[in-house]
């Protein structure tokens, strides 16, 4: 019987639990700078929002309402299951993490999926800045710059999206090599940290993007 | 260094002509130099700035030695943990302007120009959000280091620790709501000018108490006067120059008038040079001995801390006159009538100049030949005097236990060795 | 009296390992420090040349020594050397890194050095 994988005490910890409260620190206040760096994004939103609301009104209701809703059900799925993968390492039953982490990386992916979905069937609308945008209703300047930060704030968001998967299946495969058990998986609480946060982030980007559209149907 | 790397190719390919604050709509829309480059290239610095802050921030809350408290903490510490904090806040905002910079040049699609529903405004405001603190940045530390050296060579505690270390926090708080006064003839409202010139006065009051108490440090102790404290006590005049010269950057009606001037550019050279330039140099040498295991020739370098202190004035004081007599900056030519005081300073900027290469020659020559220094040899506390000079690999053989408040000159007189001496 | 001699070998951080490599790729807070005073010191002085060619320029009223483009790059390049690559590192990276130890150090310095050499053979690819 193989014993379970304990915290390697890196040389400059005193005990495992400093190492873990210290990784932990670490993650958060990482996601604050992720917070201010996103915060910059919807600062400038919320600016230019304010003194042009009918045109990103205008903007709002040309989005998919239906697929951003779906993927917003689909996003908070795969924190729930990123949740299902820490609550499985800490009670020791390794293969339902395995199982869940690979679940959280296939609902991420169907995400970015329809997103790029979403992307092309802008561009098919002539609604994509930089590459083919057309409007021909008033304030059209407007209604391009609540497209540019369409595309800029979900981009970023898609790329952090990326970069969680890619975490996720290091972790992956982390696991299936044994490393963690349930004495230690932090690094497993810090990944699941950071997927939440990336859940959080899309649901105000849904709130800012999407949500204003609805009335103007 | 990746993100230098990155700089340094645009540097070569053609350079940027913006200006380090890349204000739109010139850095946008009509320079033709790498400024994608060069905003990429700050950019990637950013992570590494932030995963320091982050670092600091993590050891300090959860890897102090066994008996360190918050207020046992060196002040150094104290102050390195507010700029974490700012760098940690700051950064991001940068990096993200930044981006947005880069993505309206790459992609035409006008974040900031007016054309295109944009606003130019809008991007002196997300730098100078970030920009100010940072500034802060620069200079808290730069704190800390005299914070260090001037309890040392005083042989006394530092006047006020707890004062001197809720002043850092303070800077640090304070510094994130004074960005506007970089924007007061940028057209915003007279309404926020005055918030903004309010609320710079109150980011004066930390860094006045921090000059109080290294003053008050410095009164009745046993000085000595080494390399390390002229530059310390170098730093403490010219920081205080610049920081006044700042309070009248901050009242608008002054400021109307000398914005955009060489005013400006005296008052931060004052700080950023004046005062963190020669706290840096003086931080050197106090912990060269501890870095090295040598010590540095000191008649030279006494010698050197004197030219940049006077090149270091005679360079940047015609600027304040330069400024208010309305030389602006960022001008190539100038007014027959501005000669003489730009003669002077360039000449001030040669001796500067002059004062730093020397301590580049005889640092690095004291490396090889200088004299082998003992653990601890301006009989200073702090944990750092403990270990051998230099410190071997694993820093300590035994994990420290600190019971003892910091700076505990009169209770560690014996340990540290240091004769009593009578003063009348 | 039987004396022993002993060959006082001295063992610190600087001794520990020799090699140019051992220095890169070291994970010791301290050689980190002094590799990061290395680098911010260059950066020092490039930012100081900057500063020289303005201020030899403006020994002058007219622009006798740059053109106007000229100068606007060098004061933009001044100004970002100086505040992003020496200010900002200088007292965190050196002196900060030197005395206390850190968690992540052996990423930061690590992560922008092994680059650099791939930067630096962009800028010799034709203009």
């Amino acid at each position: 019987m193989s014993e379970p994988a304990t915290l390697e005490l890196r040389e400059q910890f005193a005990t495992p639990e400093q190492q873990r409260e210290t990784a932990s620190i670490g993650m958060w206040v990482f996601l604050i700078t992720e917070v201010m760096l996103f915060g910059g994004l919807f600062t400038a939103f919320t600016v230019y929002r304010l003194s042009h609301p009918m045109a990103f009104d205008a903007g709002s209701a040309h989005m998919e309402f239906l697929l951003g809703g779906i993927n917003t059900a689909v996003l908070i799925c795969s924190s729930y299951t990123m949740a299902l993968a820490i609550h499985s390492a800490a009670t020791g039953k390794e293969q339902r993490v395995v199982l869940f982490l690979l679940a959280t990386m296939v609902i991420g992916a169907v995400f970015l999926g329809i997103k790029f979905t979403e992307y092309y069937l802008h561009f098919q609308d002539h609604k994509a800045p930089a590459l083919w945008f057309d409007y021909s209703g008033p304030q059209a300047p407007y209604v391009q710059m609540f497209f540019v930060f369409y595309f800029l704030m979900t981009g970023l968001h898609a790329l952090h999206m990326t970069v969680g998967i890619g975490i996720l299946s290091v972790l992956l495969f982390r696991t299936l090599l044994g490393s963690f058990s349930a004495e230690y998986y932090t690094p497993l609480e810090l990944g699941g940290l950071y997927w939440h946060f990336i859940d959080i982030v899309w649901v105000f980007l849904y709130a800012i993007f999407y949500i204003p559209g609805l009335h103007v149907r | 260094m990746l993100g230098a790397a990155v700089t340094i190719y645009a540097l070569f390919r053609g350079v940027v002509d913006s200006g380090w604050t890349f204000y739109t709509p010139f850095s946008t829309s009509y320079s033709t130099t790498y400024i994608t480059a060069a905003a990429i290239g700050i950019f990637i610095n950013g992570f590494s700035t932030i995963m320091t802050g982050v670092n600091f921030i993590a050891t300090i809350h959860r890897m102090r030695a066994p008996g360190l408290t918050w207020f046992r903490l060196p002040i150094f510490i104290w102050s390195m943990y507010a700029t974490s904090l700012i760098f940690v806040l700051a950064t991001p905002v940068l990096a993200i302007t930044l981006l947005m910079i880069a993505v309206e040049r790459i992609a035409q699609v006008g974040i900031f120009d007016p054309a295109l529903g944009g606003d130019p405004v809008l991007f002196q405001h997300m730098f100078w959000f970030y920009s100010h603190p940072a500034v802060y940045i620069m200079v808290l530390p730069a704190m800390a280091v005299v914070s260090e050296i001037i309890p040392a060579f005083a042989r006394k505690p530092l006047f006020g620790y707890k004062a001197v270390a809720f002043s850092s926090m303070g800077i640090a708080v304070l510094g994130f709501l004074v960005w506007g006064h970089h924007m007061f003839v940028a057209g915003t409202s007279i309404y926020s000018a005055m918030a903004f010139s309010l609320l710079s006065y109150f980011v004066a009051i930390p860094s006045a108490i921090k000059v109080f108490n290294w003053t008050a440090t410095i009164y009745k102790g046993s000085v000595s006067w080494d390399t390390p404290m002229l530059y310390a006590i170098g730093f403490v005049g010219l920081f205080t120059i610049g920081g006044m010269t700042g309070l009248f950057l901050a009242a608008l009606g002054l400021d109307v008038h000398v914005t955009d001037t060489y005013f400006v550019i005296a008052h931060f050279h004052y700080i950023m040079v004046g005062g963190t330039v020669m706290a840096y140099l003086g931080g050197v040498h106090y912990w060269w001995p501890k870095i090295s295991g040598k010590m540095y020739p000191e008649g030279i370098a006494k010698l050197s801390a004197l030219t940049v202190f006077l090149g270091f004035n005679l360079t940047f004081f015609p600027q304040f006159v330069l400024g208010y007599l309305g030389m602006p900056r960022r001008y190539a030519a100038y007014p027959e009538e501005f000669q003489m005081l730009n003669v002077l300073s360039t000449a001030g900027a040669s001796i500067l100049g002059f004062g730093y290469v020397m301590p580049l020659f005889y640092l690095l020559w004291s490396w090889k030949y200088g004299k082998e220094a003992e653990p601890n040899p301006w009989r200073a506390t702090g944990l750092e005097w403990k270990t051998p000079s230099p410190p071997p690999k694993h820093n300590f053989e035994v994990t420290p236990t600190v019971n003892y408040r910091p700076y505990d000159y009169e209770a560690m007189r014996e340990e540290l060795g240091l004769v009593r001496t009578s003063h009348s | 009296m039987i004396q022993t001699v002993q060959a006082h070998v001295e063992k610190n951080y600087l001794t520990e390992k020799q090699g140019v490599l051992s220095w890169f790729f070291s994970t010791d807070h301290k050689r980190i420090a002094i590799l990061y005073t290395g680098s911010i010191t260059a950066f020092f002085f490039l930012g100081g040349f900057f500063a020289l060619l303005m201020r030899l320029n403006l020994l002058t009223p007219r622009d006798q020594l740059l053109s106007p483009e000229t100068y606007n790059k060098m004061f933009t390049m001044h100004g970002i050397i100086m505040v992003w690559f020496f200010l900002i590192p200088s007292i965190p990276n050196t002196l900060g890194n030197f005395l206390s130890r850190w968690r992540l150090e052996r990423k930061t310095w690590l992560s922008q050095s092994s680059t650099c050499s791939v930067g630096m053979s962009s800028c010799l690819a034709p203009q």
